[in-house]
């Protein structure tokens, strides 16, 4: 749940006009979630969010009421905000982004993020982990099949990073694939992947993509 | 370049300018309009540095300033121009856009030799 939670974060931002992505940062566990395109490793992010975080401290220990640090580039924004001791949460914005908006979206998963714990929410949780799964491989093709489309809506969202404009034709396609040869259930979620992997062509993108999707199976 | 207490006075009548500063790039603290700690010429040296190594790592061109958001709405930006830093801390009630446009134009154009 916690993963999906901040996905959910994510996205919601992402969805502001000019946002690129975002990535939840920890200090000492690295990036816990990011949906910035694939070309943003998560060694680069981890690059990114420990200077971040200490330009961050630098900014606070001279302005006590620090909120935002941003950094504007030629053809890009980088906006951080601290959510906790340990965490921040970056997003790249186009240089021309309506910083306001994208502050108060902030403020608004800020606001839901008060008193969780980060990385415990990033991580999903034993009984989460045992208990999720084992409902769907009992259902029937009915109630599997809808508790797997919010997955698919995800994962389309997410193709275009790699595929660019044309990856919803393709995921839609693939999709009617993969329900051809008996998918359609979240058990048989890889083999979609496989199938979307194959369409990319490329296997570094193939697996950025891979490493995008995971954390929602 | 005009001497460097005649160009933070010229920065100060900008429309939204609340104060400003001018450092050496050796943190060295050549003007400024109001009593500005010291400090913030480390600030300005060690966040630029923070800021190229980020335009490294995440291949961004040229780095145009930075800014600080306070709670208080009294927001501080640094601009980097030649081997100076300009802090300008912004007047609480002000059009940001505006502002930084016209400082992004000053400097440029000061970059640009003219």
């Amino acid at each position: 749940m916690g993963v999906m939670l901040m996905a959910g974060f994510l996205d919601e931002l992402q969805s502001v006009p000019g946002v690129f992505g975002a990535c939840l940062f920890h200090s000492r566990e690295g990036v816990l979630q990011t949906n910035l395109p694939a070309i943003y490793t998560t060694e680069k992010l981890n690059e990114i969010g420990k200077t971040l975080t200490r330009l961050h401290a630098a900014g606070q220990m001279n302005f006590a009421d620090l909120t935002d640090l941003s950094i504007r580039y030629d053809e890009s924004t980088l906006l951080v905000r601290r959510l906790d001791e340990d965490g921040i949460l970056f997003a790249i914005l186009d240089a021309d982004c309506n910083l306001n908006l994208v502050t108060m979206s902030l403020n608004i998963i800020q606001q839901e993020l008060k008193g969780r714990n980060l990385v415990s929410e990033h991580a999903p949780s034993a009984a989460a982990a045992a208990a999720s799964p084992a409902p769907q491989e009992t259902l029937g093709p009915g109630p599997a099949a809808a508790d797997v489309e919010p997955i698919l809506a995800k994962m389309k969202e997410m193709l275009p990073k790699i595929l660019g404009p044309m990856a919803a034709l393709i995921f839609d396609e693939a999709v009617d694939d993969w329900r051809e040869q008996g998918g359609g259930t979240r058990k048989s979620l890889p083999a979609l992947i496989q199938l979307l992997s194959d369409e990319i062509g490329d296997e570094a993108k193939a697996q950025a993509y891979r490493s995008m999707v995971d954390p929602l199976l | 370049m005009a001497s460097a207490k005649d160009f933070v006075n010229r920065i100060k009548t900008l429309e939204g300018v609340a104060g400003c500063l001018l450092v050496r790039d050796d943190g060295t603290m050549l003007a400024r309009t109001h009593r500005f700690p010291d400090e913030y010429a480390t600030l300005f040296i060690l966040a630029n540095q923070y800021a190229e190594n980020i335009q490294a790592a995440a291949g961004s061109s040229y780095l145009k300033f930075l800014s600080f958001y306070r709670a208080g709405g009294n927001h501080y930006h640094v601009f980097k121009f030649q081997n100076f830093y300009l802090g300008v801390a912004q007047a609480r009630e002000c059009d940001q856009v505006k502002l930084l446009g016209q400082l992004d134009q000053i400097l440029g154009a000061i970059k640009d030799g003219d």
